[in-house]
């Protein structure tokens, strides 16, 4: 790979740069009700050079780990700066939610404390009571402390040793799953951002300049509201960015355009259930008035895009001046940095019309419009739309390769590729992952699609990966969570994820093995819910309890995920699976459990 | 029936109208957001819109983290009335978590 240069060697070199710049930063409105507060680029290059001091004062080092545990984005976006002047390593961990108990969170950020191996942890007031127990299961973890109490420990004018961060030192790490079975911390370079912040705001990309403004409510724990809107307006100077929380918007989702209107916001970016959320829960009386004429951009990514949610919002606010054109469809993922392909500024959203029979079977054939009003409904699976996600940026390439890494000609499904000086350079203290992601500069992003005209079509994930809500869960995580509630067989348990265009989002599907039966089937299903909602923040749609032996597996014993999502698509999964010598058996568990069933639900509705 | 007790039963309507799974029984003071209605945190976020808007009291996303059950809730809605009362009409924004 040839060294392009960038415009910054590092993103503190582009902070450095906006040291004058008091006209132009972010405006943090993440408390209900309260003025905002306003911090210009100037202001921040001054606060995180107090923030770097004191962090070295506290003893940080060059390429140590810090992490991050900060709700609030004023104190995020000074602490991650702050860190990286001082050499550190900064590593985002998601804060606790708030419902239900903490013992499962606590579990999981242990699990990211360790694999990082973090010597300190910066967190607010309000959350580290709750961290109190951290430091006895993280070996390495020498500190928890307060963040507001850490800069005030030295003068407002401190400044940090100077320290040589260059292009290739590591910027931060992103922790890919908030979860517990193997998460990873994918190491990404200054040069990594450097070269896909180029990409996101330049000629191929959004043209961020100085009149762009933008409005975000993404967790800033998450690539897409750090690099997107953290970094990348220091990058280009824009003019402003306004910061909500997320609690904000999932509690009113009316909040998000109403700041896109008030603060006359070029730029927007959100998975594709939040724009479900917006066209369902804001009611015209919250939006009175709101105007989105002068939004430029409204990005999605993060999660499948599916075209009638992002219609249906263009359709509930074409009145209120926001333009479908505006949809800027996009694919990415943490390996690489944050974006893969973009659609092209001011094209319509476009969505390619296949038949669904093919594509499952890897083909993207195109149904006419004409084909398709007559015949839908005879043809087998019907027809999908695959939005159009535009293409790769310049110095990154794509491909699609097949079972034995083959490129595959246009519009026929394989394996999504890509290699540039956005893909990281691996995972943290784990070259067996990396391994695996890596090869020959390629990564391997897991994820199937195709290339039409040119243009990426992103129709599935790696069969196994369960997105929601932006989100990416493993489903060994989700797995080993169900496996930890009394009753459930450890080890016989499957988690799956369908599309359900019902309700916009992947459904998910928990089918465990139990030798437990009424009346304990209800409460255990319950138990089963609560943990992964605790441990993961994920809500099961549906759990599938099964007597023993009930779950697909190889002759080896391994689950076989992908058929026992086939069986129940079709209505067969706990009816007589597995081997034949236990086929009789099983089916009279089966009668008994599904007998149990009835009545349990029977019970539940008297 | 106490203002708590009809507090109660307005989420318990909001909860039947909104879940996809209720749960087997009533929804009581003692129903867990949680362990037995496997709220997350998006719906959770949504009831606590819905009783600003019931109400027209001012709830705190904050107010999530000290709530466990659906009498908590009912505590808080309570306790941010009975502000409005006290300070005649005008609800202050924030506290409503801690005035239990």
């Amino acid at each position: 790979m040839t060294a392009n240069p960038t415009r910054y060697p590092t993103l503190l070199a582009a902070l450095a740069d906006r040291a004058g710049v008091d006209d132009h930063g972010y405006h943090h409105y993440t408390r209900e009700g309260q003025d905002p507060e306003v911090v210009s680029f100037a202001a921040l290059h001054r606060r995180v050079q107090r923030v770097a001091a004191a962090l070295q004062e506290r003893g940080v080092r060059r390429g140590d780990r810090v992490g991050l545990i900060l709700p609030d984005s004023v104190e995020f976006v000074d602490a991650i700066f702050g860190a990286m002047l001082a050499g550190a390593i900064p590593v985002p961990v998601y804060p606790p939610l708030g419902l239900g108990k903490l013992d499962t969170y606590l579990d999981n950020t242990a699990h990211i404390l360790r694999r990082a191996g973090c010597s300190l942890v910066l967190t607010d007031g309000r959350v580290r009571p709750v961290l109190g127990t951290l430091m006895s299961v993280a070996g390495t973890l020498r500190g928890i402390d307060v963040f507001r109490d850490l800069a005030a420990g030295v003068p407002d004018d401190a400044t940090p040793q100077p320290v040589d961060v260059g292009p290739d030192d590591v910027a931060f790490l992103q922790f890919t799953s908030g979860s517990t079975a193997a998460p990873k911390g994918v190491m990404l370079t200054h040069r990594n951002l450097a070269h896909n912040i180029e990409a996101i705001g330049g000629a191929h990309g959004l043209r961020i300049g100085e009149g762009s403004s933008a409005v975000s409510w993404l967790p800033l724990y998450h690539d897409m509201g750090l690099i997107g809107f953290v970094f990348t307006p220091i990058y280009f100077r824009t003019r402003g960015v306004r910061f909500l929380s997320p609690l904000m918007f999932l509690k009113r989702p009316a909040v998000w355009l109403r700041h896109l209107s008030d603060f006359r916001a070029t730029i927007t970016f959100a998975p594709n259930f939040a724009y479900g959320l917006a066209t369902r829960r804001a009611t015209d009386e919250e939006l009175d008035g709101v105007d989105l004429s002068a939004l430029q951009v409204a990005g999605c990514g993060a999660e499948p895009i599916q075209y009638p949610v992002l219609r249906g919002f263009a359709d509930r606010h074409a009145g209120r001046g926001f333009r479908s054109t505006a949809f800027l469809p996009c694919y990415g993922m943490a390996e690489h940095s944050l974006a893969i392909t973009f659609g092209r500024l001011d094209d319509d959203l476009a969505a390619d019309r296949v038949d669904a029979g093919a594509l499952a079977r890897g083909e993207a054939a195109p149904v006419s419009a004409s084909a398709a009003a007559g015949a839908a409904d005879a043809r087998d699976g019907g027809e999908l739309l695959i939005v159009n996600c535009g293409r790769p940026f310049p110095l990154h390439e794509l491909r699609i390769a097949g079972e034995d890494g083959e490129t595959l000609p246009e519009r026929r499904v394989g394996h999504i590729l890509v290699r540039g000086p956005s893909v990281m350079t691996g995972y943290f203290d784990d070259p067996a992952a990396t391994a695996e992601a890596l090869s020959d500069g390629w990564l391997r992003t897991g994820d199937l699609g195709y290339l039409a005209g040119g243009d990426l079509h992103v129709c599935g994930r790696i069969k196994e990966l369960i997105i929601v809500e932006g989100r990416n869960h493993h489903p060994q995580d989700i797995e080993w969570q169900a496996s930890r509630v009394d009753g459930i067989r450890a080890g016989n348990v499957i988690a799956f994820g369908l599309h359900d265009p019902e309700l916009g989002r992947e459904r998910v599907v928990v089918a465990a093995e139990t030798r437990l039966a009424e009346p304990e089937l209800a409460p255990l299903m319950r138990q089963v819910r609560a943990r992964i909602l605790e441990a993961l923040a994920l809500r099961v749609d549906e759990v599938l309890l099964l007597p023993p032996g009930a779950l697909p597996k190889t002759s080896s014993g391994k689950l076989q995920r992908a058929r026992a999502r086939a069986m129940f698509e079709g209505g067969t999964l706990g009816e007589g699976a597995g081997s034949s010598w236990q086929l009789f058996r099983q089916l009279k568990q089966l009668a008994a459990s599904r007998w149990s069933f009835v009545k349990a639900s029977l019970r539940g509705k008297d | 029936m106490s203002r708590e007790e009809q507090i109660v039963a307005v989420i318990a309507r909001h909860m039947a109208d909104h879940l996809d799974s209720p749960p087997d029984g009533p929804i009581g003071a003692e129903t867990r957001l949680v362990d037995d209605l496997a709220l997350d945190s998006m719906h959770s976020l949504e009831m606590i819109a819905a009783l600003e808007d019931h109400y027209r009291v001012m709830l705190s996303i904050e107010v999530l983290q000290d709530v466990r059950t659906v009498g908590d809730v009912a505590l808080v809605v309570a306790g941010a009335l009975a502000d409005r009362e006290t300070s005649g009409g005008e609800v202050g924004g924030d506290g409503g978590g801690d005035d239990r």
